[in-house]
């Protein structure tokens, strides 16, 4: 805490020493007189000014919002001694905001008796916050001396990507080997008809096909594929961004992978992610209810930090990227490093899809000719970008401000169902 | 009567523009025109100094209050009320005091002089010592 002088203090000790000097050099002790309260203030403020001893703590009534939702809050105040209007701001990151409060909040306490006070919080953005910081000030009874200080300490509060509705997924083209809901190549026990085969010894008799069996004068069976999990990377392009006025592509990109990653795990395969940008980020493909939280998390510490440095895959620990698992990048496409190493991660041979957060909702061509002319360049290098990943075999799905994510899916499926994937 | 003018022209003007810094060169303005008064007026001790004492620093405190507040609560406009006036009432009592200690003859001499001058330079002193910036 820093004590101060407030304004008045000065004032007063210049109007005393004024007014007793002036007293002495006039020969008027009446000036004396005039100068006499002013030089009691000072005394009375100085003898009873104390030093305050401010608590001060938010709860919440939960740790977990989604984006969009409102959050109690309890500002629980006490002090030592009296306290006369203490002034509180309470500080908040970006993406957070108190709703219907005016700051500075005035609030007077009694000695011992802790005040609460209860506020709402609207969770604007996704992200890990700590509630509670805030910063106060103190006068003494005369407002000759002020206390400042500040509460640093805050309770967290993460703040969780809403989801996009996805009615269906990318089907990977390899599927693993464990039970999952993906159809698999592979023939087994399952319920999508594959094949038909001649009955041999030990099949089962409800799987004997009677109509077939009737038409060729001998049994024969269905044969079914099989349902296998699969494995999902998550692959988050954290290069760059471009920034609107409320939201950027990274918010939109974090939406989106938090949406895949939670449709992907209803379905029982496992899910990894790889954040690639200023600080590599990664979580090694896991299944269930756990696996949500952790990706969740490690979403929410996502952020843009700028980075010079060439990076390419090879920084990726191999055993996040595993080989036959579908990769899903979700990526603005504003940086070179991310595009490059996505055509590495195609030339390798991985099950890549796209889904291209569209910065052209959040740039504007700037108003002269030559802005104009910029602009519709760098949009003429991007469609050329597109096609450098089509060519490769990659789709790409636009998301922007008009479409849905779904939609986006649905693009790349139909790419998908069209291009021969070359298998060795 | 031009300083006392003066000081209320710039008592004016620091609190329609909210500028703090010209309330004390108001009250010193007041206090000259009244200083000014009493050179070219009687001989004898005024007994009205504890009055205007009283006045000036009732002033003083309105003055600061309606530029620093930032809300008033009904109760803490009360409380503020209660510290300007017991002020204006020490300032009343206090200046009555050293009035009347003003008529005492001591004799003079540069001597006390320089002690009053001494001591009024060290309360000072030590009011911006205590004042110093303190980090807790």
């Amino acid at each position: 805490m820093t004590r101060s002088a407030g304004p008045k203090l000065g004032a007063y000790a210049g109007l005393t020493a004024l007014g007793l000097l002036a007293a002495l050099a006039l020969g008027l002790p009446e000036l004396a007189v005039l100068a006499a309260p002013f030089a009691l203030a000072l005394v009375a403020g100085f003898v009873l000014a104390r030093e305050p001893h401010l608590k001060a703590a938010v709860e919440l009534d939960r740790e977990r919002a989604l984006e969009g939702e409102s959050v109690q809050a309890r500002l629980v105040l006490s002090a030592a001694e009296d306290l006369d209007e203490v002034e509180i701001v309470l500080e908040l990151r970006e993406g957070l905001a108190f709703e219907e409060l005016e700051q500075p909040l005035l609030v007077s306490l009694r000695a011992g008796e802790p005040q609460e006070l209860h506020l709402r919080l609207v969770c604007r953005r996704w992200g890990a916050y700590a509630v509670g910081a805030l910063a106060f000030r103190v006068h003494d009874r005369f407002r000759l001396l002020r206390w400042e200080g500040t509460v640093k300490r805050g309770t967290p509060l993460k703040v969780y990507p809403r989801e996009e509705a996805l009615r269906a997924l990318l089907a990977p083209l390899e599927t693993q080997v464990y039970v999952g809901n993906q159809v698999a190549r592979e023939k087994g026990e399952g319920i999508e008809f594959a094949d038909l085969r001649p009955f041999v010894a030990g099949d089962r008799i409800r799987r004997v096909n009677w109509r077939a069996s009737a038409r060729r004068d001998e049994l024969w069976v269905n044969e079914y594929h099989t349902e296998r999990n699969a494995e999902t990377i998550v692959f988050l392009d954290s290069f760059a961004e471009a920034r609107g006025d409320r939201e950027s592509t990274l918010d939109v990109a974090v939406r989106a992978a938090a949406s895949l990653a939670r449709g992907y795990l209803r379905h029982k395969d496992r899910v990894g992610l790889v954040s690639f940008g200023g600080v590599l980020n990664w979580l090694l493909p896991g299944t269930g209810i756990v696996q949500i939280y952790r990706l969740i998390d490690a979403l929410l510490d996502t952020e843009i930090l700028l980075n010079y440095a060439w990076k390419d895959i090879d920084v990726i620990p191999r055993r996040t990227l595993p080989s036959k698992a579908l990769v899903i990048a979700v990526t603005p496409l504003l940086d070179e490093r991310a595009s490059r190493a996505l055509l590495d991660l195609r030339g390798r041979g991985f099950d890549l899809a796209i889904v291209e957060i569209s910065p052209l909702g959040f740039v504007e061509a700037g108003a002269a000719e030559l802005d104009r002319v910029a602009f519709r360049l760098w949009r003429l290098r991007r469609e050329a970008l597109r096609g450098r990943f089509l060519h490769a075999g990659v789709p790409v799905a636009v998301w922007d401000d008009e479409a849905r994510l779904v939609g986006a899916l649905e693009e790349v499926k139909a790419f998908r169902r069209y291009a021969r994937p070359v298998r060795a | 009567m031009a300083p006392g003018v003066l000081g209320l022209v710039a008592l004016g003007a620091g609190l329609g523009w909210g500028l703090g810094g010209l309330v004390p060169w108001a009250l010193v303005a007041l206090g000259g025109g009244y200083a000014g008064s009493l050179l070219v007026g009687a001989d004898r001790l005024d007994g009205f100094a504890p009055v205007y004492a009283a006045c000036l620093i009732t002033v003083g405190e309105l003055a600061y209050w309606s530029l620093g507040s930032v809300r008033d609560e009904p109760a803490g406009v009360l409380r503020r009320l209660l510290t300007v006036l017991t002020l204006a009432l020490a300032g009343l009592v206090g200046g009555g005091l050293v009035l009347a200690s003003g008529e005492l003859n001591l004799g003079g001499g540069l001597l006390l002089e320089t002690a009053g001058m001494a001591a009024a330079v060290g309360a000072m002193a030590l009011v911006a010592l205590l004042a110093g910036r303190r980090r807790g």
